[in-house]
């Protein structure tokens, strides 16, 4: 303490009737709060409340290793269409009977 | 609980660390619902809250308010005490802004300045001592309220400058300055050395 405040000093004590209206005070407070039911009383539960945080930090971390185990394959840049058509069995004209192969189209029929 | 607690008196006199320590079966008492752990608080805790309240309002009238808006705080909100560390920090730092809120209230009345508040008394009937008190309360009543709060929980609580800080809201560093700085201004208006 400073020696600026002798001992033997101290603060006021608070006056003998304030004990009355204060605790009258916090009883009528105590009858007016709302009791708290079960649900209330989990959901401000700490412990409650570190496990769901937990279960979701799982949760995340379960998910992106999940993710990154079965990655998708790169995808293809050639369109499974044009895939198709190469793979189609190609016709060699030299090989037709001569019925069969195409008839060159005339100049006059391009007119 | 509460005839063990009037076994204690002189409750200035309680260690800090013991004053801490006897309010956690009250705190628990009121969060599981037995109402009488409010007057078990008071008779642990009162003086000292109406000491903090005083020293920063600087009137008896505000501080009597402010005690008792803290003990209404603490009944309607009585569920969450449990999860409290420390139950003396709590009412400190109620009592802190309880207090403040009275002062505020009052600047926006602006009903009549204050007339001198007594913040100090002399323990025993002793005359010379009772007249050191009241120059002491008048020179206390010219420091800047939150430098009156620092050293009313420094010096007649007993608190560190840390917890002068959580229950103020402010940095440690800052509730040491306004002690330093209120001690200093007092032992000049008291005619001291600087």
């Amino acid at each position: 303490m400073s020696d600026l405040f002798p001992p033997g000093l101290e603060p006021p004590s608070p006056p003998p009737e304030l004990r009355a209206r204060v605790l009258s005070a916090a009883s009528r407070a105590f009858d007016a709060a709302p009791e708290h039911d079960a649900w209330t009383r989990a959901l401000s539960s700490p412990v409650l409340r570190l496990a769901w945080a937990a279960s979701v930090a799982v949760l995340g971390a379960a998910h992106l290793f999940v993710s990154l185990r079965r990655a998708a394959p790169p995808p293809d840049p050639v369109s499974p269409e044009i895939r198709q058509m190469a793979r189609l069995p190609r016709i060699d004209v030299r090989s037709l009977p001569d019925e069969a192969a195409p008839t060159p189209i005339r100049a006059e029929e391009r007119s | 609980m509460v005839a063990m607690v009037e076994e204690v008196g002189g409750l200035l006199a309680v260690a800090e660390s013991s004053w801490g320590d006897s309010l956690r079966a009250p705190f628990a008492a009121l969060a599981a619902g037995d109402r009488d752990a409010l007057e078990a608080i008071w008779l642990l805790a009162s003086r000292r809250l109406y000491a903090l309240a005083l020293w920063r309002t600087g009137d008896a009238e505000d501080a009597a308010d402010a005690v008792q808006e803290v003990f209404v705080r603490l009944a309607s909100g009585r569920a969450s005490l449990r999860n409290v560390e420390s139950p003396h920090l709590w009412l400190l730092a109620a009592a802190h802004h309880a207090a403040v809120d009275a002062t505020r209230r009052r600047a926006r009345r602006r009903t009549e300045p204050l007339a001198d508040a007594t913040f100090l008394v002399a323990q025993e009937g002793d005359p010379e001592r009772a007249a050191r008190a009241s120059e002491l309360s008048r020179a206390v009543a010219r420091l800047p309220r939150a430098q009156r709060e620092a050293i009313a929980l420094r010096h007649f609580g007993g608190h560190s400058f840390r917890e002068i800080a959580r229950a103020t809201g402010v940095p440690t560093f800052t509730a040491a300055s306004r002690c330093r700085l209120g001690l200093a201004r007092l032992r000049r208006l008291l005619g001291g050395k600087p």
